[in-house]
């Protein structure tokens, strides 16, 4: 009788027990949206959609800086470095896309690469890793 | 019985509207480009073609512009080297190595801009010394192209195709490279890359 009362969840225990359920919930749920959004950061949207274009695979060696058309005819660079080494670069007038292909310069490891994006008057240079960055 | 006799002319002629509509769907244009997304750049089967060639300044293979139209209808070039049979890149044994038109162009609208003016810039590699490769494609109201080089100015010819390209040596600033485009009009459009 003393055995069994000592071994049964108290009130008390079950009341603590389920809110820290529920945080665990809410943590791993928060941490998986957040991660998703952090990976997403690696091609995002600022007046044109712009960034790290990994192609069709992640890990296939093929990868892009890319500004796609839109808002305006302002100049725009898209430049690749692996290692923080320079890779190649495209810079663009008119109205076109910029895309400049990582094959195009040579045999680079994606996971450690990043675009460096420019738009003139729309936004300033800066650096999107690749979303499975290694470097 | 009456009635049976007419299900298979309805299905051959269902049969061919849909056939129909499936050719037609892959052969006409869509109304308004696709500027964004992967159809933007994504070359359609068969559309690819070379046009303004010109050597390169330390010898090898020469280098081309390839043109071609997008999935998304847009129209796109892309710059590279040219042997005459491969458009590519080039390898440290002098050969080119063929790359197939996919997704590396660089798009626009057809005609929305008298130029749409490129500048790739290849530091040195195992094929290659560095160059500047100023390229594009010009609508067909142009007049000339210029570009001042050194301090000199150089008209750039198009292809037939309206296609440009000028290789140089070395890493160059864009900025160095400013760009006038005169229309048949009289008007001038320029383009400083600032």
């Amino acid at each position: 009788m003393t055995d069994n009362a000592a071994r049964a969840p108290s009130p008390g225990r079950r009341t603590f027990a389920t809110p820290i359920l529920l945080l665990l919930v809410a943590c791993s749920f928060s941490f998986g949206a957040i991660t998703a959004v952090a990976w997403a950061e690696h091609y995002h949207t600022n007046c044109v959609p712009h960034g790290f274009a990994h192609g069709s695979d992640s890990n296939d060696g093929s990868f892009f800086a890319r500004i796609e058309s839109g808002c305006g005819t302002g100049t725009r660079r898209c430049a690749l470095y692996t290692y923080g080494s320079f890779d190649g670069d495209q810079t663009v007038g008119g109205t076109s896309l910029c895309n400049a292909w990582s094959r195009d310069f040579g045999d680079y490891r994606e996971c450690a690469s990043t675009a460096h994006t420019w738009y003139s008057g729309v936004f300033s240079d800066h650096v999107h890793k690749a979303h499975n960055w290694c470097g | 019985m009456r009635s049976g006799r007419y299900v298979i002319p309805v299905l051959v002629v269902v049969g061919a509207c849909a056939g129909g509509v499936a050719a037609g769907s892959a052969v006409a244009p869509d109304a308004a480009p696709r500027t964004s997304g992967d159809e933007a750049v994504q070359a359609r089967p068969g559309s690819a073609s070379i046009g303004a060639r010109a050597p390169d300044p330390g010898g090898g293979p020469g280098w081309a512009v390839r043109r071609y139209s997008s999935q998304g209808g847009l129209e796109c070039t892309e710059a590279g080297r040219y042997d005459g049979e491969r458009f590519g890149r080039s390898r440290s044994d002098g050969e080119v190595e063929q790359q197939p038109a996919d997704e590396a162009g660089t798009c626009a609208v057809r005609g929305s801009e008298p130029v749409e003016p490129v500048i790739n810039r290849y530091p040195v590699s195992d094929g290659t010394d560095d160059r500047t490769v100023l390229f594009g494609q010009t609508r067909q109201d142009i007049d000339r192209i210029d570009v001042r080089v050194d301090g000199r100015r150089l008209e750039l010819v198009p292809a037939n195709d309206g296609t440009f390209l000028l290789v140089l040596e070395g890493l160059r600033e864009p900025a160095s490279l400013p760009l006038t485009a005169t229309l048949r009009d009289g008007s001038v459009r320029r383009y400083d890359w600032r």
